[in-house]
């Protein structure tokens, strides 16, 4: 049998808080959550506020370690490869995408920045890589002389993709990255997305409630409660099926926002 | 009734580098008890709309239009401060992000007294005046869904989840038994379970009070269940508009077209049928059709700005609009051409 490209295994962490000077409240974020992720598959991961769904994330970004558990790519424990290597291997798409560019730096200078942390590339290549990478997320080679105010939204979020791409990820994360776009602006990103995934394989995450979104990429679902996976089940099941309680109101809501009132 | 009446508003802002017009020709009329649906991409002019119908629109802008009625009262013969209050009575504004339109040091309760109509009731003696207050901001609360108000009324707004907060702005917004209620993407940041919640508050105030509802959002997908008639705006114009269903089951405006089949969902994953690029800004418009460069229907004719039509109940702004060739016919078999 295959190994899965992601393996999460029993992941939990705890959030240590000071209150006051003798007191300390302990939170458990997430405990104990376990999956698997495919090559060119979809999960989306949806819960409440505070459910524990952005320290996840976080965690399998490599921008906090957890508490416990172990986390594979490729079957190999990512606690023993090295720092770098695994910020090139999973990338997060942050949830505000033109916040997290720099308004004074040419936007080729932004989508290069990793590279240039992480590879010793001769310039010409490097150049080349931009290039390819730029039209790869639909962007044109004379944006990379842009700075970020003279694009558009959607071309700044390709920005931020470029700038997750150019180190040849294998697992994408998207927190909570779409709830906040024009229904354009996603078809063209769902589009992006799906043809990614097919040339180059790539795996994603995606956290957040943009349901029709979901809906349309992602093969299966997890819904977290409360640090703990409540369900895990393909895309279809839930929305036809949602067994948890607060999946169902989900969907329930969901369907009849999208059918209307049902008088 | 025409409650709102609106021809070719024209919305400007002097900047350094010349006049921007944000707003291009803009006509709406809103019945009395509609629930009215504009819906735009981000920068189309939806928010600018709003707040140049309530008066809320700083100097620096410019607004004219051929007619600009409430309520058969000409906003045009009123000067700001006039406009302001008269349509502060007549109709109240909500918006995205409730929680930032509340004092974050006052209780909840103590804010929707404020909100309530200062009209003293002089047969009631002052101490009474009071718990009569009270008593209509717990029933204010019910109104909007809120069975526990003493919690509500005692709690701060950071207390609250934005839910419980759009429905006390909504509470706040019918205190002065508005006729209309502007509310500028109410949802746009809530979660499905909570979206729901507002949608039919607002559909209920629609119809047990016959409040008229202009609903401003930057999808089609929900707007297009819960509206009576829709206008579809893009780059500061309205593109299209009639009854909502109309419009998404055979849209006549080329980026109708293309939000409708969005919706329309495939069972099956495939990609999109999407348009190409992104909506201009308004510094860079294309000459003639503002759509030109992504519409697959551009034609030579289209290096000219296409003018409103009307067609019977709908209006739309395009040289080769989709679906019409069929009910033209119709129209003419019917001696109905205008
Ligand atoms: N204060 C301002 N100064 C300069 N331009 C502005 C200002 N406010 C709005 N605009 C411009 O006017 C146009 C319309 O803005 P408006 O806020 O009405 O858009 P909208 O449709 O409500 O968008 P959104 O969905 O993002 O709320 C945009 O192009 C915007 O850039
Ligand atoms: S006028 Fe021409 S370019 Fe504009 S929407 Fe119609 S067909 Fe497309
Ligand atoms: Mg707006």
């Amino acid at each position: 049998m295959q190994t899965p490209l992601l393996q999460v295994k029993h992941i939990s962490k705890t959030y240590h808080n000071s209150k006051g000077w003798f007191r300390h409240e302990t939170v458990e974020a997430i405990k104990s959550v376990s999956f698997d992720l495919k090559r060119a598959h979809t999960l989306a991961v949806i819960g409440e506020a505070g459910s524990g769904k952005s320290t996840l994330a976080r965690i399998l970004a490599g921008e906090m370690s957890p508490s416990s558990g172990d986390i594979l790519l490729h079957g190999q424990n990512l606690n023993d490869t090295n720092q770098r290597q695994r910020c090139m291997d999973i990338r997060m798409i942050p949830q505000r995408p033109s916040l997290s560019l720099n308004p004074r730096l040419r936007v080729g200078m932004q989508i290069l920045a990793p590279l240039v942390q992480h590879r010793s590339l001769t310039p010409s290549l490097r150049q080349q890589k931009l290039y390819a990478t730029m039209r790869d997320v639909g962007l044109l080679e004379e944006h990379a002389d842009y700075y970020p105010n003279m694009l558009s939204a959607s071309q700044r979020l390709r920005v931020t993709l470029a700038r997750a791409m150019i180190v040849d990820p294998e697992v994408l994360v998207f927190d909570q990255t779409l709830s906040a776009m024009d229904i354009t602006m996603r078809a063209q990103l769902i589009n992006l997305l799906t043809m990614l995934q097919q040339s180059r394989g790539m795996a994603y995450i995606m956290i957040g409630h943009q349901l029709s979104m979901i809906r349309h990429l992602a093969d299966d679902v997890m819904v977290m409660q409360q640090g703990e996976v409540i369900e895990f089940r393909p895309t279809d099941e839930i929305f036809e099926s949602p067994a948890s309680e607060y999946t169902q109101r989900l969907i329930y809501a969901y369907n009849e926002l999208v059918q209307g009132p049902s008088s | 009734m025409n409650l709102l009446d609106i021809r070719n508003l024209t919305i400007e802002l002097e900047t350094p580098q010349g006049i921007i017009t944000a707003v291009e020709r803009f006509s709406l009329v809103v019945q009395d008890g509609e629930f009215r649906g504009i819906v735009g991409e981000s920068g189309s002019g939806k928010s600018l709309v709003g707040r140049a119908i309530m008066g809320l629109l700083s100097n620096k802008w410019r607004v004219r239009a051929d007619r600009f009625f409430f309520a058969g009262e000409d906003l045009q013969q009123m000067d700001v401060d006039e406009h302001r209050r008269f349509m502060g009575r007549e109709a109240a504004m909500i918006f995205q992000q409730p929680s930032s339109y509340l004092d974050p040091i006052a209780k909840i309760g103590e804010q929707i007294l404020e909100a309530l109509p200062q009209t003293p009731r002089l047969n009631l003696a002052f101490w009474r005046r009071n718990s009569d207050r009270l008593e209509k901001v717990s029933a204010l609360l019910h109104k909007v869904g809120i069975r526990d108000h003493k919690r509500i009324m005692a709690s701060y707004p950071h207390e609250l989840s934005e839910g419980l907060c759009q429905k006390i702005m909504i509470a706040m917004a019918i205190a002065n038994e508005p006729r209309l209620l502007i509310a500028d993407e109410p949802t746009s940041t809530m979660e499905a379970t909570t979206k729901i919640q507002i949608y039919k508050l607002m559909a209920k105030m629609n119809q047990l009070r016959k409040l008229s509802v202009v609903h401003i959002c930057n999808e089609l997908e929900t707007a297009a269940n819960w509206t009576d008639r829709v206008t579809i705006m893009y780059c500061g114009q309205s593109v299209e508009a009639g009854p909502t269903q109309q419009v998404v089951e055979q849209p006549l405006h080329p980026y109708t077209h293309a939000l409708a089949t969005l919706i329309k969902r495939d069972p099956q994953r495939q990609m999109l049928n999407v348009m190409p690029g992104t909506m201009p800004t308004l510094q860079h418009l294309p000459t003639g059709c503002r759509l030109g460069p992504r519409c697959p229907r551009a034609h030579k004719d289209c290096i000219e700005m296409p003018r409103s039509r009307y067609l019977r109940n709908r209006s739309y702004r395009c040289h080769a609009p989709f679906n019409l060739e069929e009910k033209h016919a119709n129209a003419a078999a019917s001696g109905q051409t205008h």
